[in-house]
């Protein structure tokens, strides 16, 4: 394929889209606004349909893992029997127009087997925190002492208990959240913008080309 | 000492006052959830409160309690809602609150006067950009049903987030997305039920963007007894504290065993 089709048209199409959509946001003018929101509708259903392309990419991956057998499959195997669950839920969408939200199958895997492990494996991370903060937090340095002394007057405050334990645990957690971390996280989501507004400029003026794949 | 006791330690703690709860005092309500609880209370009846459900099922034992205590505080006053998940994992949790709260879903007498729920819209900010550009945006509702013959959107004067008396955010990602396409562009200001790990993201934007946020499980706790109805969020509560003081306490032992062990003599003769 030429240069022109692998680069200068997806850069093209790419500086086209970010000024249009760019100029939505200034100009209040009904026609040019009303083409943006279907604009953007039109990404939201490319969107969709890269998931699918997801979808099909991880099926690939882990059909060819269970035909090889490489190491551990059970986890392989149990991906391709949500297949199931999917085509089933579409079946009955399409065909029988029950909603994936009323169908009893589709609910019962989410409820049953996706939402509990995940919220299981996000518990677990409270035993690490606690081995964790038992066996690494130490207060060897003035820093370190103010990041302590930090987190467990915010611990603390957050939880009933520590009003109970000492009234002014609210207030001085209330102080920190207010102004220390304030300030920082402002800096921080500030120095944020900045980087991602350079880097779009670096896009849009074609200097960032990893987005196009390898052009070569 | 064996990692493996630090475990059985917490596991105490977290279980025995999940099993047989305590009691203990919630203690002072915090201004950021009492301002979110006064503004909804302040807002003209049949406002309309759009919700996004952003909580996958890890942070949604966080948010789902707010949620849940938000409906039921727009359901006392009377206020339309509408519902939308930005993420594929979030939609059983909308149905799963309407359920709580109102008892049923599509089929509730009020579905489509005054709850509505859109499912899933895709691409996160451009999504909710195109929804606050036209409130028809997605054409239909979770369920199916055509949004042009639903009594809920009638009186709308603008049919844009311009209409939208507030939009609350329940998550665990960031919340800078929701006020920088609603509360800067259409002035809706922006509320919260997040999980405690977003609160320091939120302070920027508090008080004039972000009217008010729930802080974990601790902030829903609060609007439950601020709404009345005690749930999941309460009775975590007494976890929560316990959990919190055993953490600290083993920091503390921790830092002492260590200055104790730097302290004594090395070696012997």
């Amino acid at each position: 394929m030429s240069l022109v089709v692998k680069r200068y048209i997806p850069h093209a199409v790419l500086v086209a889209t970010a000024f249009f959509l760019a100029g939505d946001t200034l100009l209040l003018e009904k026609t040019y606004n009303d083409l943006a929101t279907s604009g953007v509708k039109a990404i939201s259903i490319i969107g969709s349909f890269a998931v699918l392309i997801s979808i099909t990419m991880l099926s690939r991956l882990h059909v060819r893992r269970i035909q090889r057998r490489r190491t551990v499959i059970e986890s392989s195997v149990l991906l391709v029997c949500m297949w199931a669950t999917m085509i089933w839920g579409l079946f009955r969408f399409a065909v029988q127009g029950v909603s994936p939200l009323k169908e009893f199958a589709v609910q019962q895997v989410f409820s049953g087997i996706v939402s509990p492990g995940d919220a299981t494996i996000y518990s677990i991370l409270a035993f690490f925190i606690a081995a964790a903060a038992y066996r690494a937090f130490r207060a060897r340095s003035i820093e370190a002492t103010i990041l302590l002394g930090s987190g467990v007057i915010v611990m603390l405050g957050k939880a009933p208990i520590g009003e109970m334990i000492w009234g002014y645990f609210p207030v001085l957690t209330t102080w920190l959240t207010d102004v220390p971390n304030t300030a920082g996280v402002r800096t921080l989501i500030l120095s944020g913008i900045i980087a991602v507004t350079a880097l779009y400029v670096r896009i849009i003026l074609g200097y960032e080309r990893g987005w196009m794949g390898r052009g070569d | 000492m064996d990692v493996r006791y630090m475990y059985l330690l917490v596991m105490i703690v977290v279980s025995i006052p999940l099993l047989k709860p305590m009691g203990l005092p919630l203690g002072t309500i915090s201004v950021e959830t009492t301002r979110m609880y006064q503004y909804i209370d302040k807002l003209p009846s049949r406002s309309i409160i759009v919700m996004i459900a952003d909580q996958s099922p890890a942070a949604a034992a966080e948010c789902q309690p707010a949620m849940v205590a938000n409906i039921q505080h727009a359901v006392n006053k009377g206020h339309r809602v509408l519902f939308y998940a930005s993420r594929t994992d979030a939609v059983p949790f909308i149905d799963d609150a309407m359920k709580v709260v109102l008892g049923a879903t599509s089929d509730h007498p009020n579905y489509g006067k005054l709850y509505v729920n859109l499912g899933y819209i895709p691409e996160g900010e451009l999504g909710l950009k195109g929804l606050a550009a036209d409130v028809f945006f997605t054409g239909r509702d979770a369920y199916g049903k055509d949004l042009r013959a639903m009594e809920f959107f009638r009186d709308l004067p603008k049919k844009d987030a311009s209409d939208w008396g507030l939009i609350i955010y329940y998550g665990a990602s960031s919340v800078d997305w929701v006020v920088r396409q609603i509360t800067d562009v259409y002035g809706c200001k922006t509320a919260g039920g997040v999980a405690a790990v977003l609160v320091t993201r939120m302070y920027p934007y508090y008080p004039h963007s972000i009217i008010g946020f729930q802080t974990g499980l601790r902030g829903a706790a609060e609007y439950e007894v601020l709404v009345k109805r005690p749930g999941e969020a309460a009775a975590g509560m007494d976890a929560q504290s316990l959990s919190h003081l055993a953490i600290v306490i083993m920091i503390i032992v921790g830092n002492i065993g260590y200055y104790a062990s730097r302290r004594k003599p090395s070696g012997g003769g």
